[in-house]
């Protein structure tokens, strides 16, 4: 190793001709397109660890000097370590990656990262299915604008596409890119449709013209897609994979059997190919599966923040929330790491139109979580009368101030009430100046369930958290143990197949269930 | 919206380039404030007449990069069919987009969006290594790369020299 800062170029070009058996004049080095002059400095030329040096090795007799061609990197301590792919079944960094979204790995890497986790991801289709259970992926996938994303952030699509105006067509059907990626979940639906179409291929050709047009869809479509596909589809490897896990008797033949009728009451192979969209089977109980990190598209959509009114109109789904052993630990990881939140609400729209409040919230996050830290808090959150109460005080004050601000002021509320998040409105986040802040929350209502907006935004922050914070150090018995109970509850006694299924679905009951039921 | 998107693609092929061992070039900025402006060394390809020459070029990105094609310029002397004597690169790839004005070149084979410092690079090496001379640049290089090898290959020899010189 070499110290950057004290060696200029001569003395670093010692040590090297040490290594290469040759002498100091005979060396020239190249970096980032200059040519290093003696008397650079090593760190004033910008070379760092983990960067590469082109090392020219001039021969002793002129002029017919041979390079070197191959670039030596000098610095041995080389960047390997941070080039190690995430373990398959860690999808949050994943989404790191491909969403480029903030707050997440080392940016440097992340192309390198995403395409290691894809080939791991080819080699192995079950862990791939796995992380496209998750009901994370599935709210995710049920959101095309995430994926167009994700998909024009992949170099080889991007190219794929570029080159084919018909294949981005294609990746720009939303309904399309669902159907595709249910498949990807499910080989035995794969499957099935593949057998259905050479069904309605052979009624086609039966058709007067049907073949001239089979003929053009062909030529049109087809081949070009083939040709595109052969060296840089992602997901020709998993197509090889995934026919492993289970194999169809009828592959490869002609299929004349009458198709399945779509009305029946059908098992969940052919309900993934007939159905639109699968809605996110996860309630609100544990809303932290649903985050995707960083991810703030989906969280500001309509739906999402209809639900997050909903969850903070009822004190249960509070409670479950809170209870959750996920959001606590975000609570934790959040705690140690303020400038995360801070990057989150730099990204939220909903704060960014509101620049006081953004404000007030960046005043406020420390208390926030030193509350929401509290054991005593937690407990209390988690019993509905209190949060009840709570809300009814919060309502009983905002009568107050609104009716006599001075009184407010000066009989100092306790600070728990004035913080955002907690209770009813959206003005709250201006603890430090409650009445400046009127205009901020315009709407901040009597009715105990509040300001939706203000309050989803919260939310907003709290799902984006989670999304953030999969670093877990908790076993899953530990982790998931409210689950587990819950599911021995309902007869399911295999306590690590249990354990499984709520680690691959982070903790998502309902999604633990359908998937035990699944694999038996 | 199109000059941060550029700005940002080059970035990462920075940080990506400054990484991998590259084969056949090394690229950096000029100026490290500036993201557009590249200057690269490029080494001349093995078994050609250009083995062993050290080329350094600048490789300019308007600000519509990736819409449009950034431009090259050897600053090194070279003597080559496709760079003129102001050291201005010219293949199909660094060219506009669109239609061709002199109808030799498919749209395929113009600038794609999908280029990066590196495919442009290996194009330019490839280039080195098997001059066209369809669309001569210099096209008293191009007569004497046809008609006179020897007296051209003295000259690209010259100029590999020189190269080695500024080392």
């Amino acid at each position: 190793m070499v110290q950057l800062t004290v060696l200029i170029n001569s003395e670093f070009k010692k040590k090297i001709s040490e290594t290469f058996k040759a002498t100091v004049p005979q060396l020239c080095l190249i970096f980032a397109g200059k040519i290093l002059k003696d008397t650079d400095q090593l760190s004033t030329v910008g070379l760092k660890d983990g960067l590469t040096i082109h090392l020219v090795i001039k021969s002793a007799n002129k002029p017919a000097d041979t390079p070197t061609s191959s670039a030596s990197n000098t610095n041995q301590p080389s960047n390997s370590s941070t080039n190690t792919a995430p373990p398959a079944a860690s999808p949050f960094n994943m989404f790191g990656g491909l969403g480029g979204a903030g707050g997440l790995g080392g940016g440097l890497d992340l192309s390198q990262m995403q395409a290691q986790v894809q080939q791991q991801m080819m080699r192995n289709p079950e862990s791939m299915r796995q992380i496209l259970d998750s009901p994370m992926m599935q709210s995710m996938l049920n959101n095309p604008e995430i994926l167009r994303t994700m998909l024009t952030n992949n170099p080889q699509m991007r190219e794929l596409m570029e080159r084919n105006p018909e294949i981005s067509h294609m990746l720009n059907n939303p309904e399309m890119m669902r159907q595709t990626m249910d498949l990807m979940r499910n080989p035995a639906a794969m499957q099935e449709m593949m057998r259905q179409q050479d069904r309605v291929l052979s009624n086609l050709e039966s058709m007067p013209g049907g073949m001239n047009h089979l003929q053009r869809i062909y030529r049109d479509i087809q081949e070009p897609m083939m040709s595109a596909t052969t060296n840089q589809n992602p997901f020709a490897a998993l197509a090889n994979n995934s026919g492993n896990s289970s194999t169809n008797s009828q592959e490869g033949m002609e299929n004349n059997e009458p198709l399945p009728n779509p009305w029946a009451s059908t098992p969940r192979t052919t309900a993934a190919t007939t159905t639109t969209s699968s809605t996110p089977s996860n309630t609100a109980t544990t809303p932290g599966t649903n985050s995707a990190s960083g991810m703030g598209g989906m969280m500001n959509n309509p739906a999402m923040q209809g639900m997050m009114s909903q969850m903070m109109q009822n004190p249960e789904l509070m409670r479950s929330m809170f209870s959750n052993p996920q959001v606590q630990s975000t609570m934790n990881q959040l705690q140690g790491n303020p400038e995360l939140f801070q990057q989150l609400m730099a990204n939220n729209p909903l704060l960014n139109s509101n620049p006081q409040m953004a404000e007030a919230m960046r005043e406020n996050l420390p208390q926030i979580f030193q509350q929401m830290q509290n054991p005593e808090m937690q407990t209390a959150m988690s019993n509905p009368r209190v949060m009840e109460a709570l809300m009814q005080i919060r309502s009983g004050y905002e009568t107050l101030r609104r009716e006599a601000p001075s009184l407010v002021n000066s009989t100092g509320m306790p600070e728990i009430f004035q913080m955002p998040g907690f209770g009813s409105s959206g003005n709250a986040p201006a603890s430090n100046n409650t009445t400046s802040n009127t205009t901020a929350a315009p709407a901040s209502g009597a009715t105990t369930g509040g300001n939706p907006p203000d309050m989803s935004n919260m939310m907003t922050q709290m799902m984006n958290m989670l999304g953030t914070a999969n670093a877990n150090t908790q076993p899953p018995e530990e982790r998931f143990a409210s689950q587990l109970e819950q599911l021995a509850n309902m007869g399911f006694l295999d306590r690590s197949a249990n354990i499984q299924a709520l680690t691959a679905t982070y903790g998502d009951v309902n999604a633990a269930i359908e998937r035990l039921l699944t694999q038996r | 919206m199109t000059e941060e998107r550029g700005a940002l693609l080059l970035r990462k092929q920075l940080a990506e380039l400054n990484k991998s061992c590259t084969e056949g070039f090394s690229a950096g900025l000029i100026d490290d404030e500036d993201i557009y402006r590249w200057e690269v060394v490029i080494y001349g390809p093995p078994d050609t007449n250009y083995e062993g020459g050290y080329f350094k070029a600048h490789l300019i990105f308007p600000k519509e990069y990736p819409d449009r094609p950034p431009k090259l310029t050897f600053v090194s002397e070279i003597w080559h069919p496709n760079i003129d004597k102001n050291g201005d690169v010219c293949i199909s790839i660094l060219h506009e987009p669109g239609d061709d004005n002199y109808g030799y070149e498919k749209a395929a084979e113009r600038w794609l969006p999908i280029h990066t410092v590196e495919t442009i690079l290996i194009s330019v090496i490839s280039m080195l290594a098997d001059p066209n001379d369809e669309s001569p640049a210099n096209v008293d290089a191009a007569k004497e790369w046809r008609d006179f090898p020897d007296s051209f290959k003295k000259k690209v020899v010259r100029c590999v020299r020189r190269s080695q010189e500024e080392l």
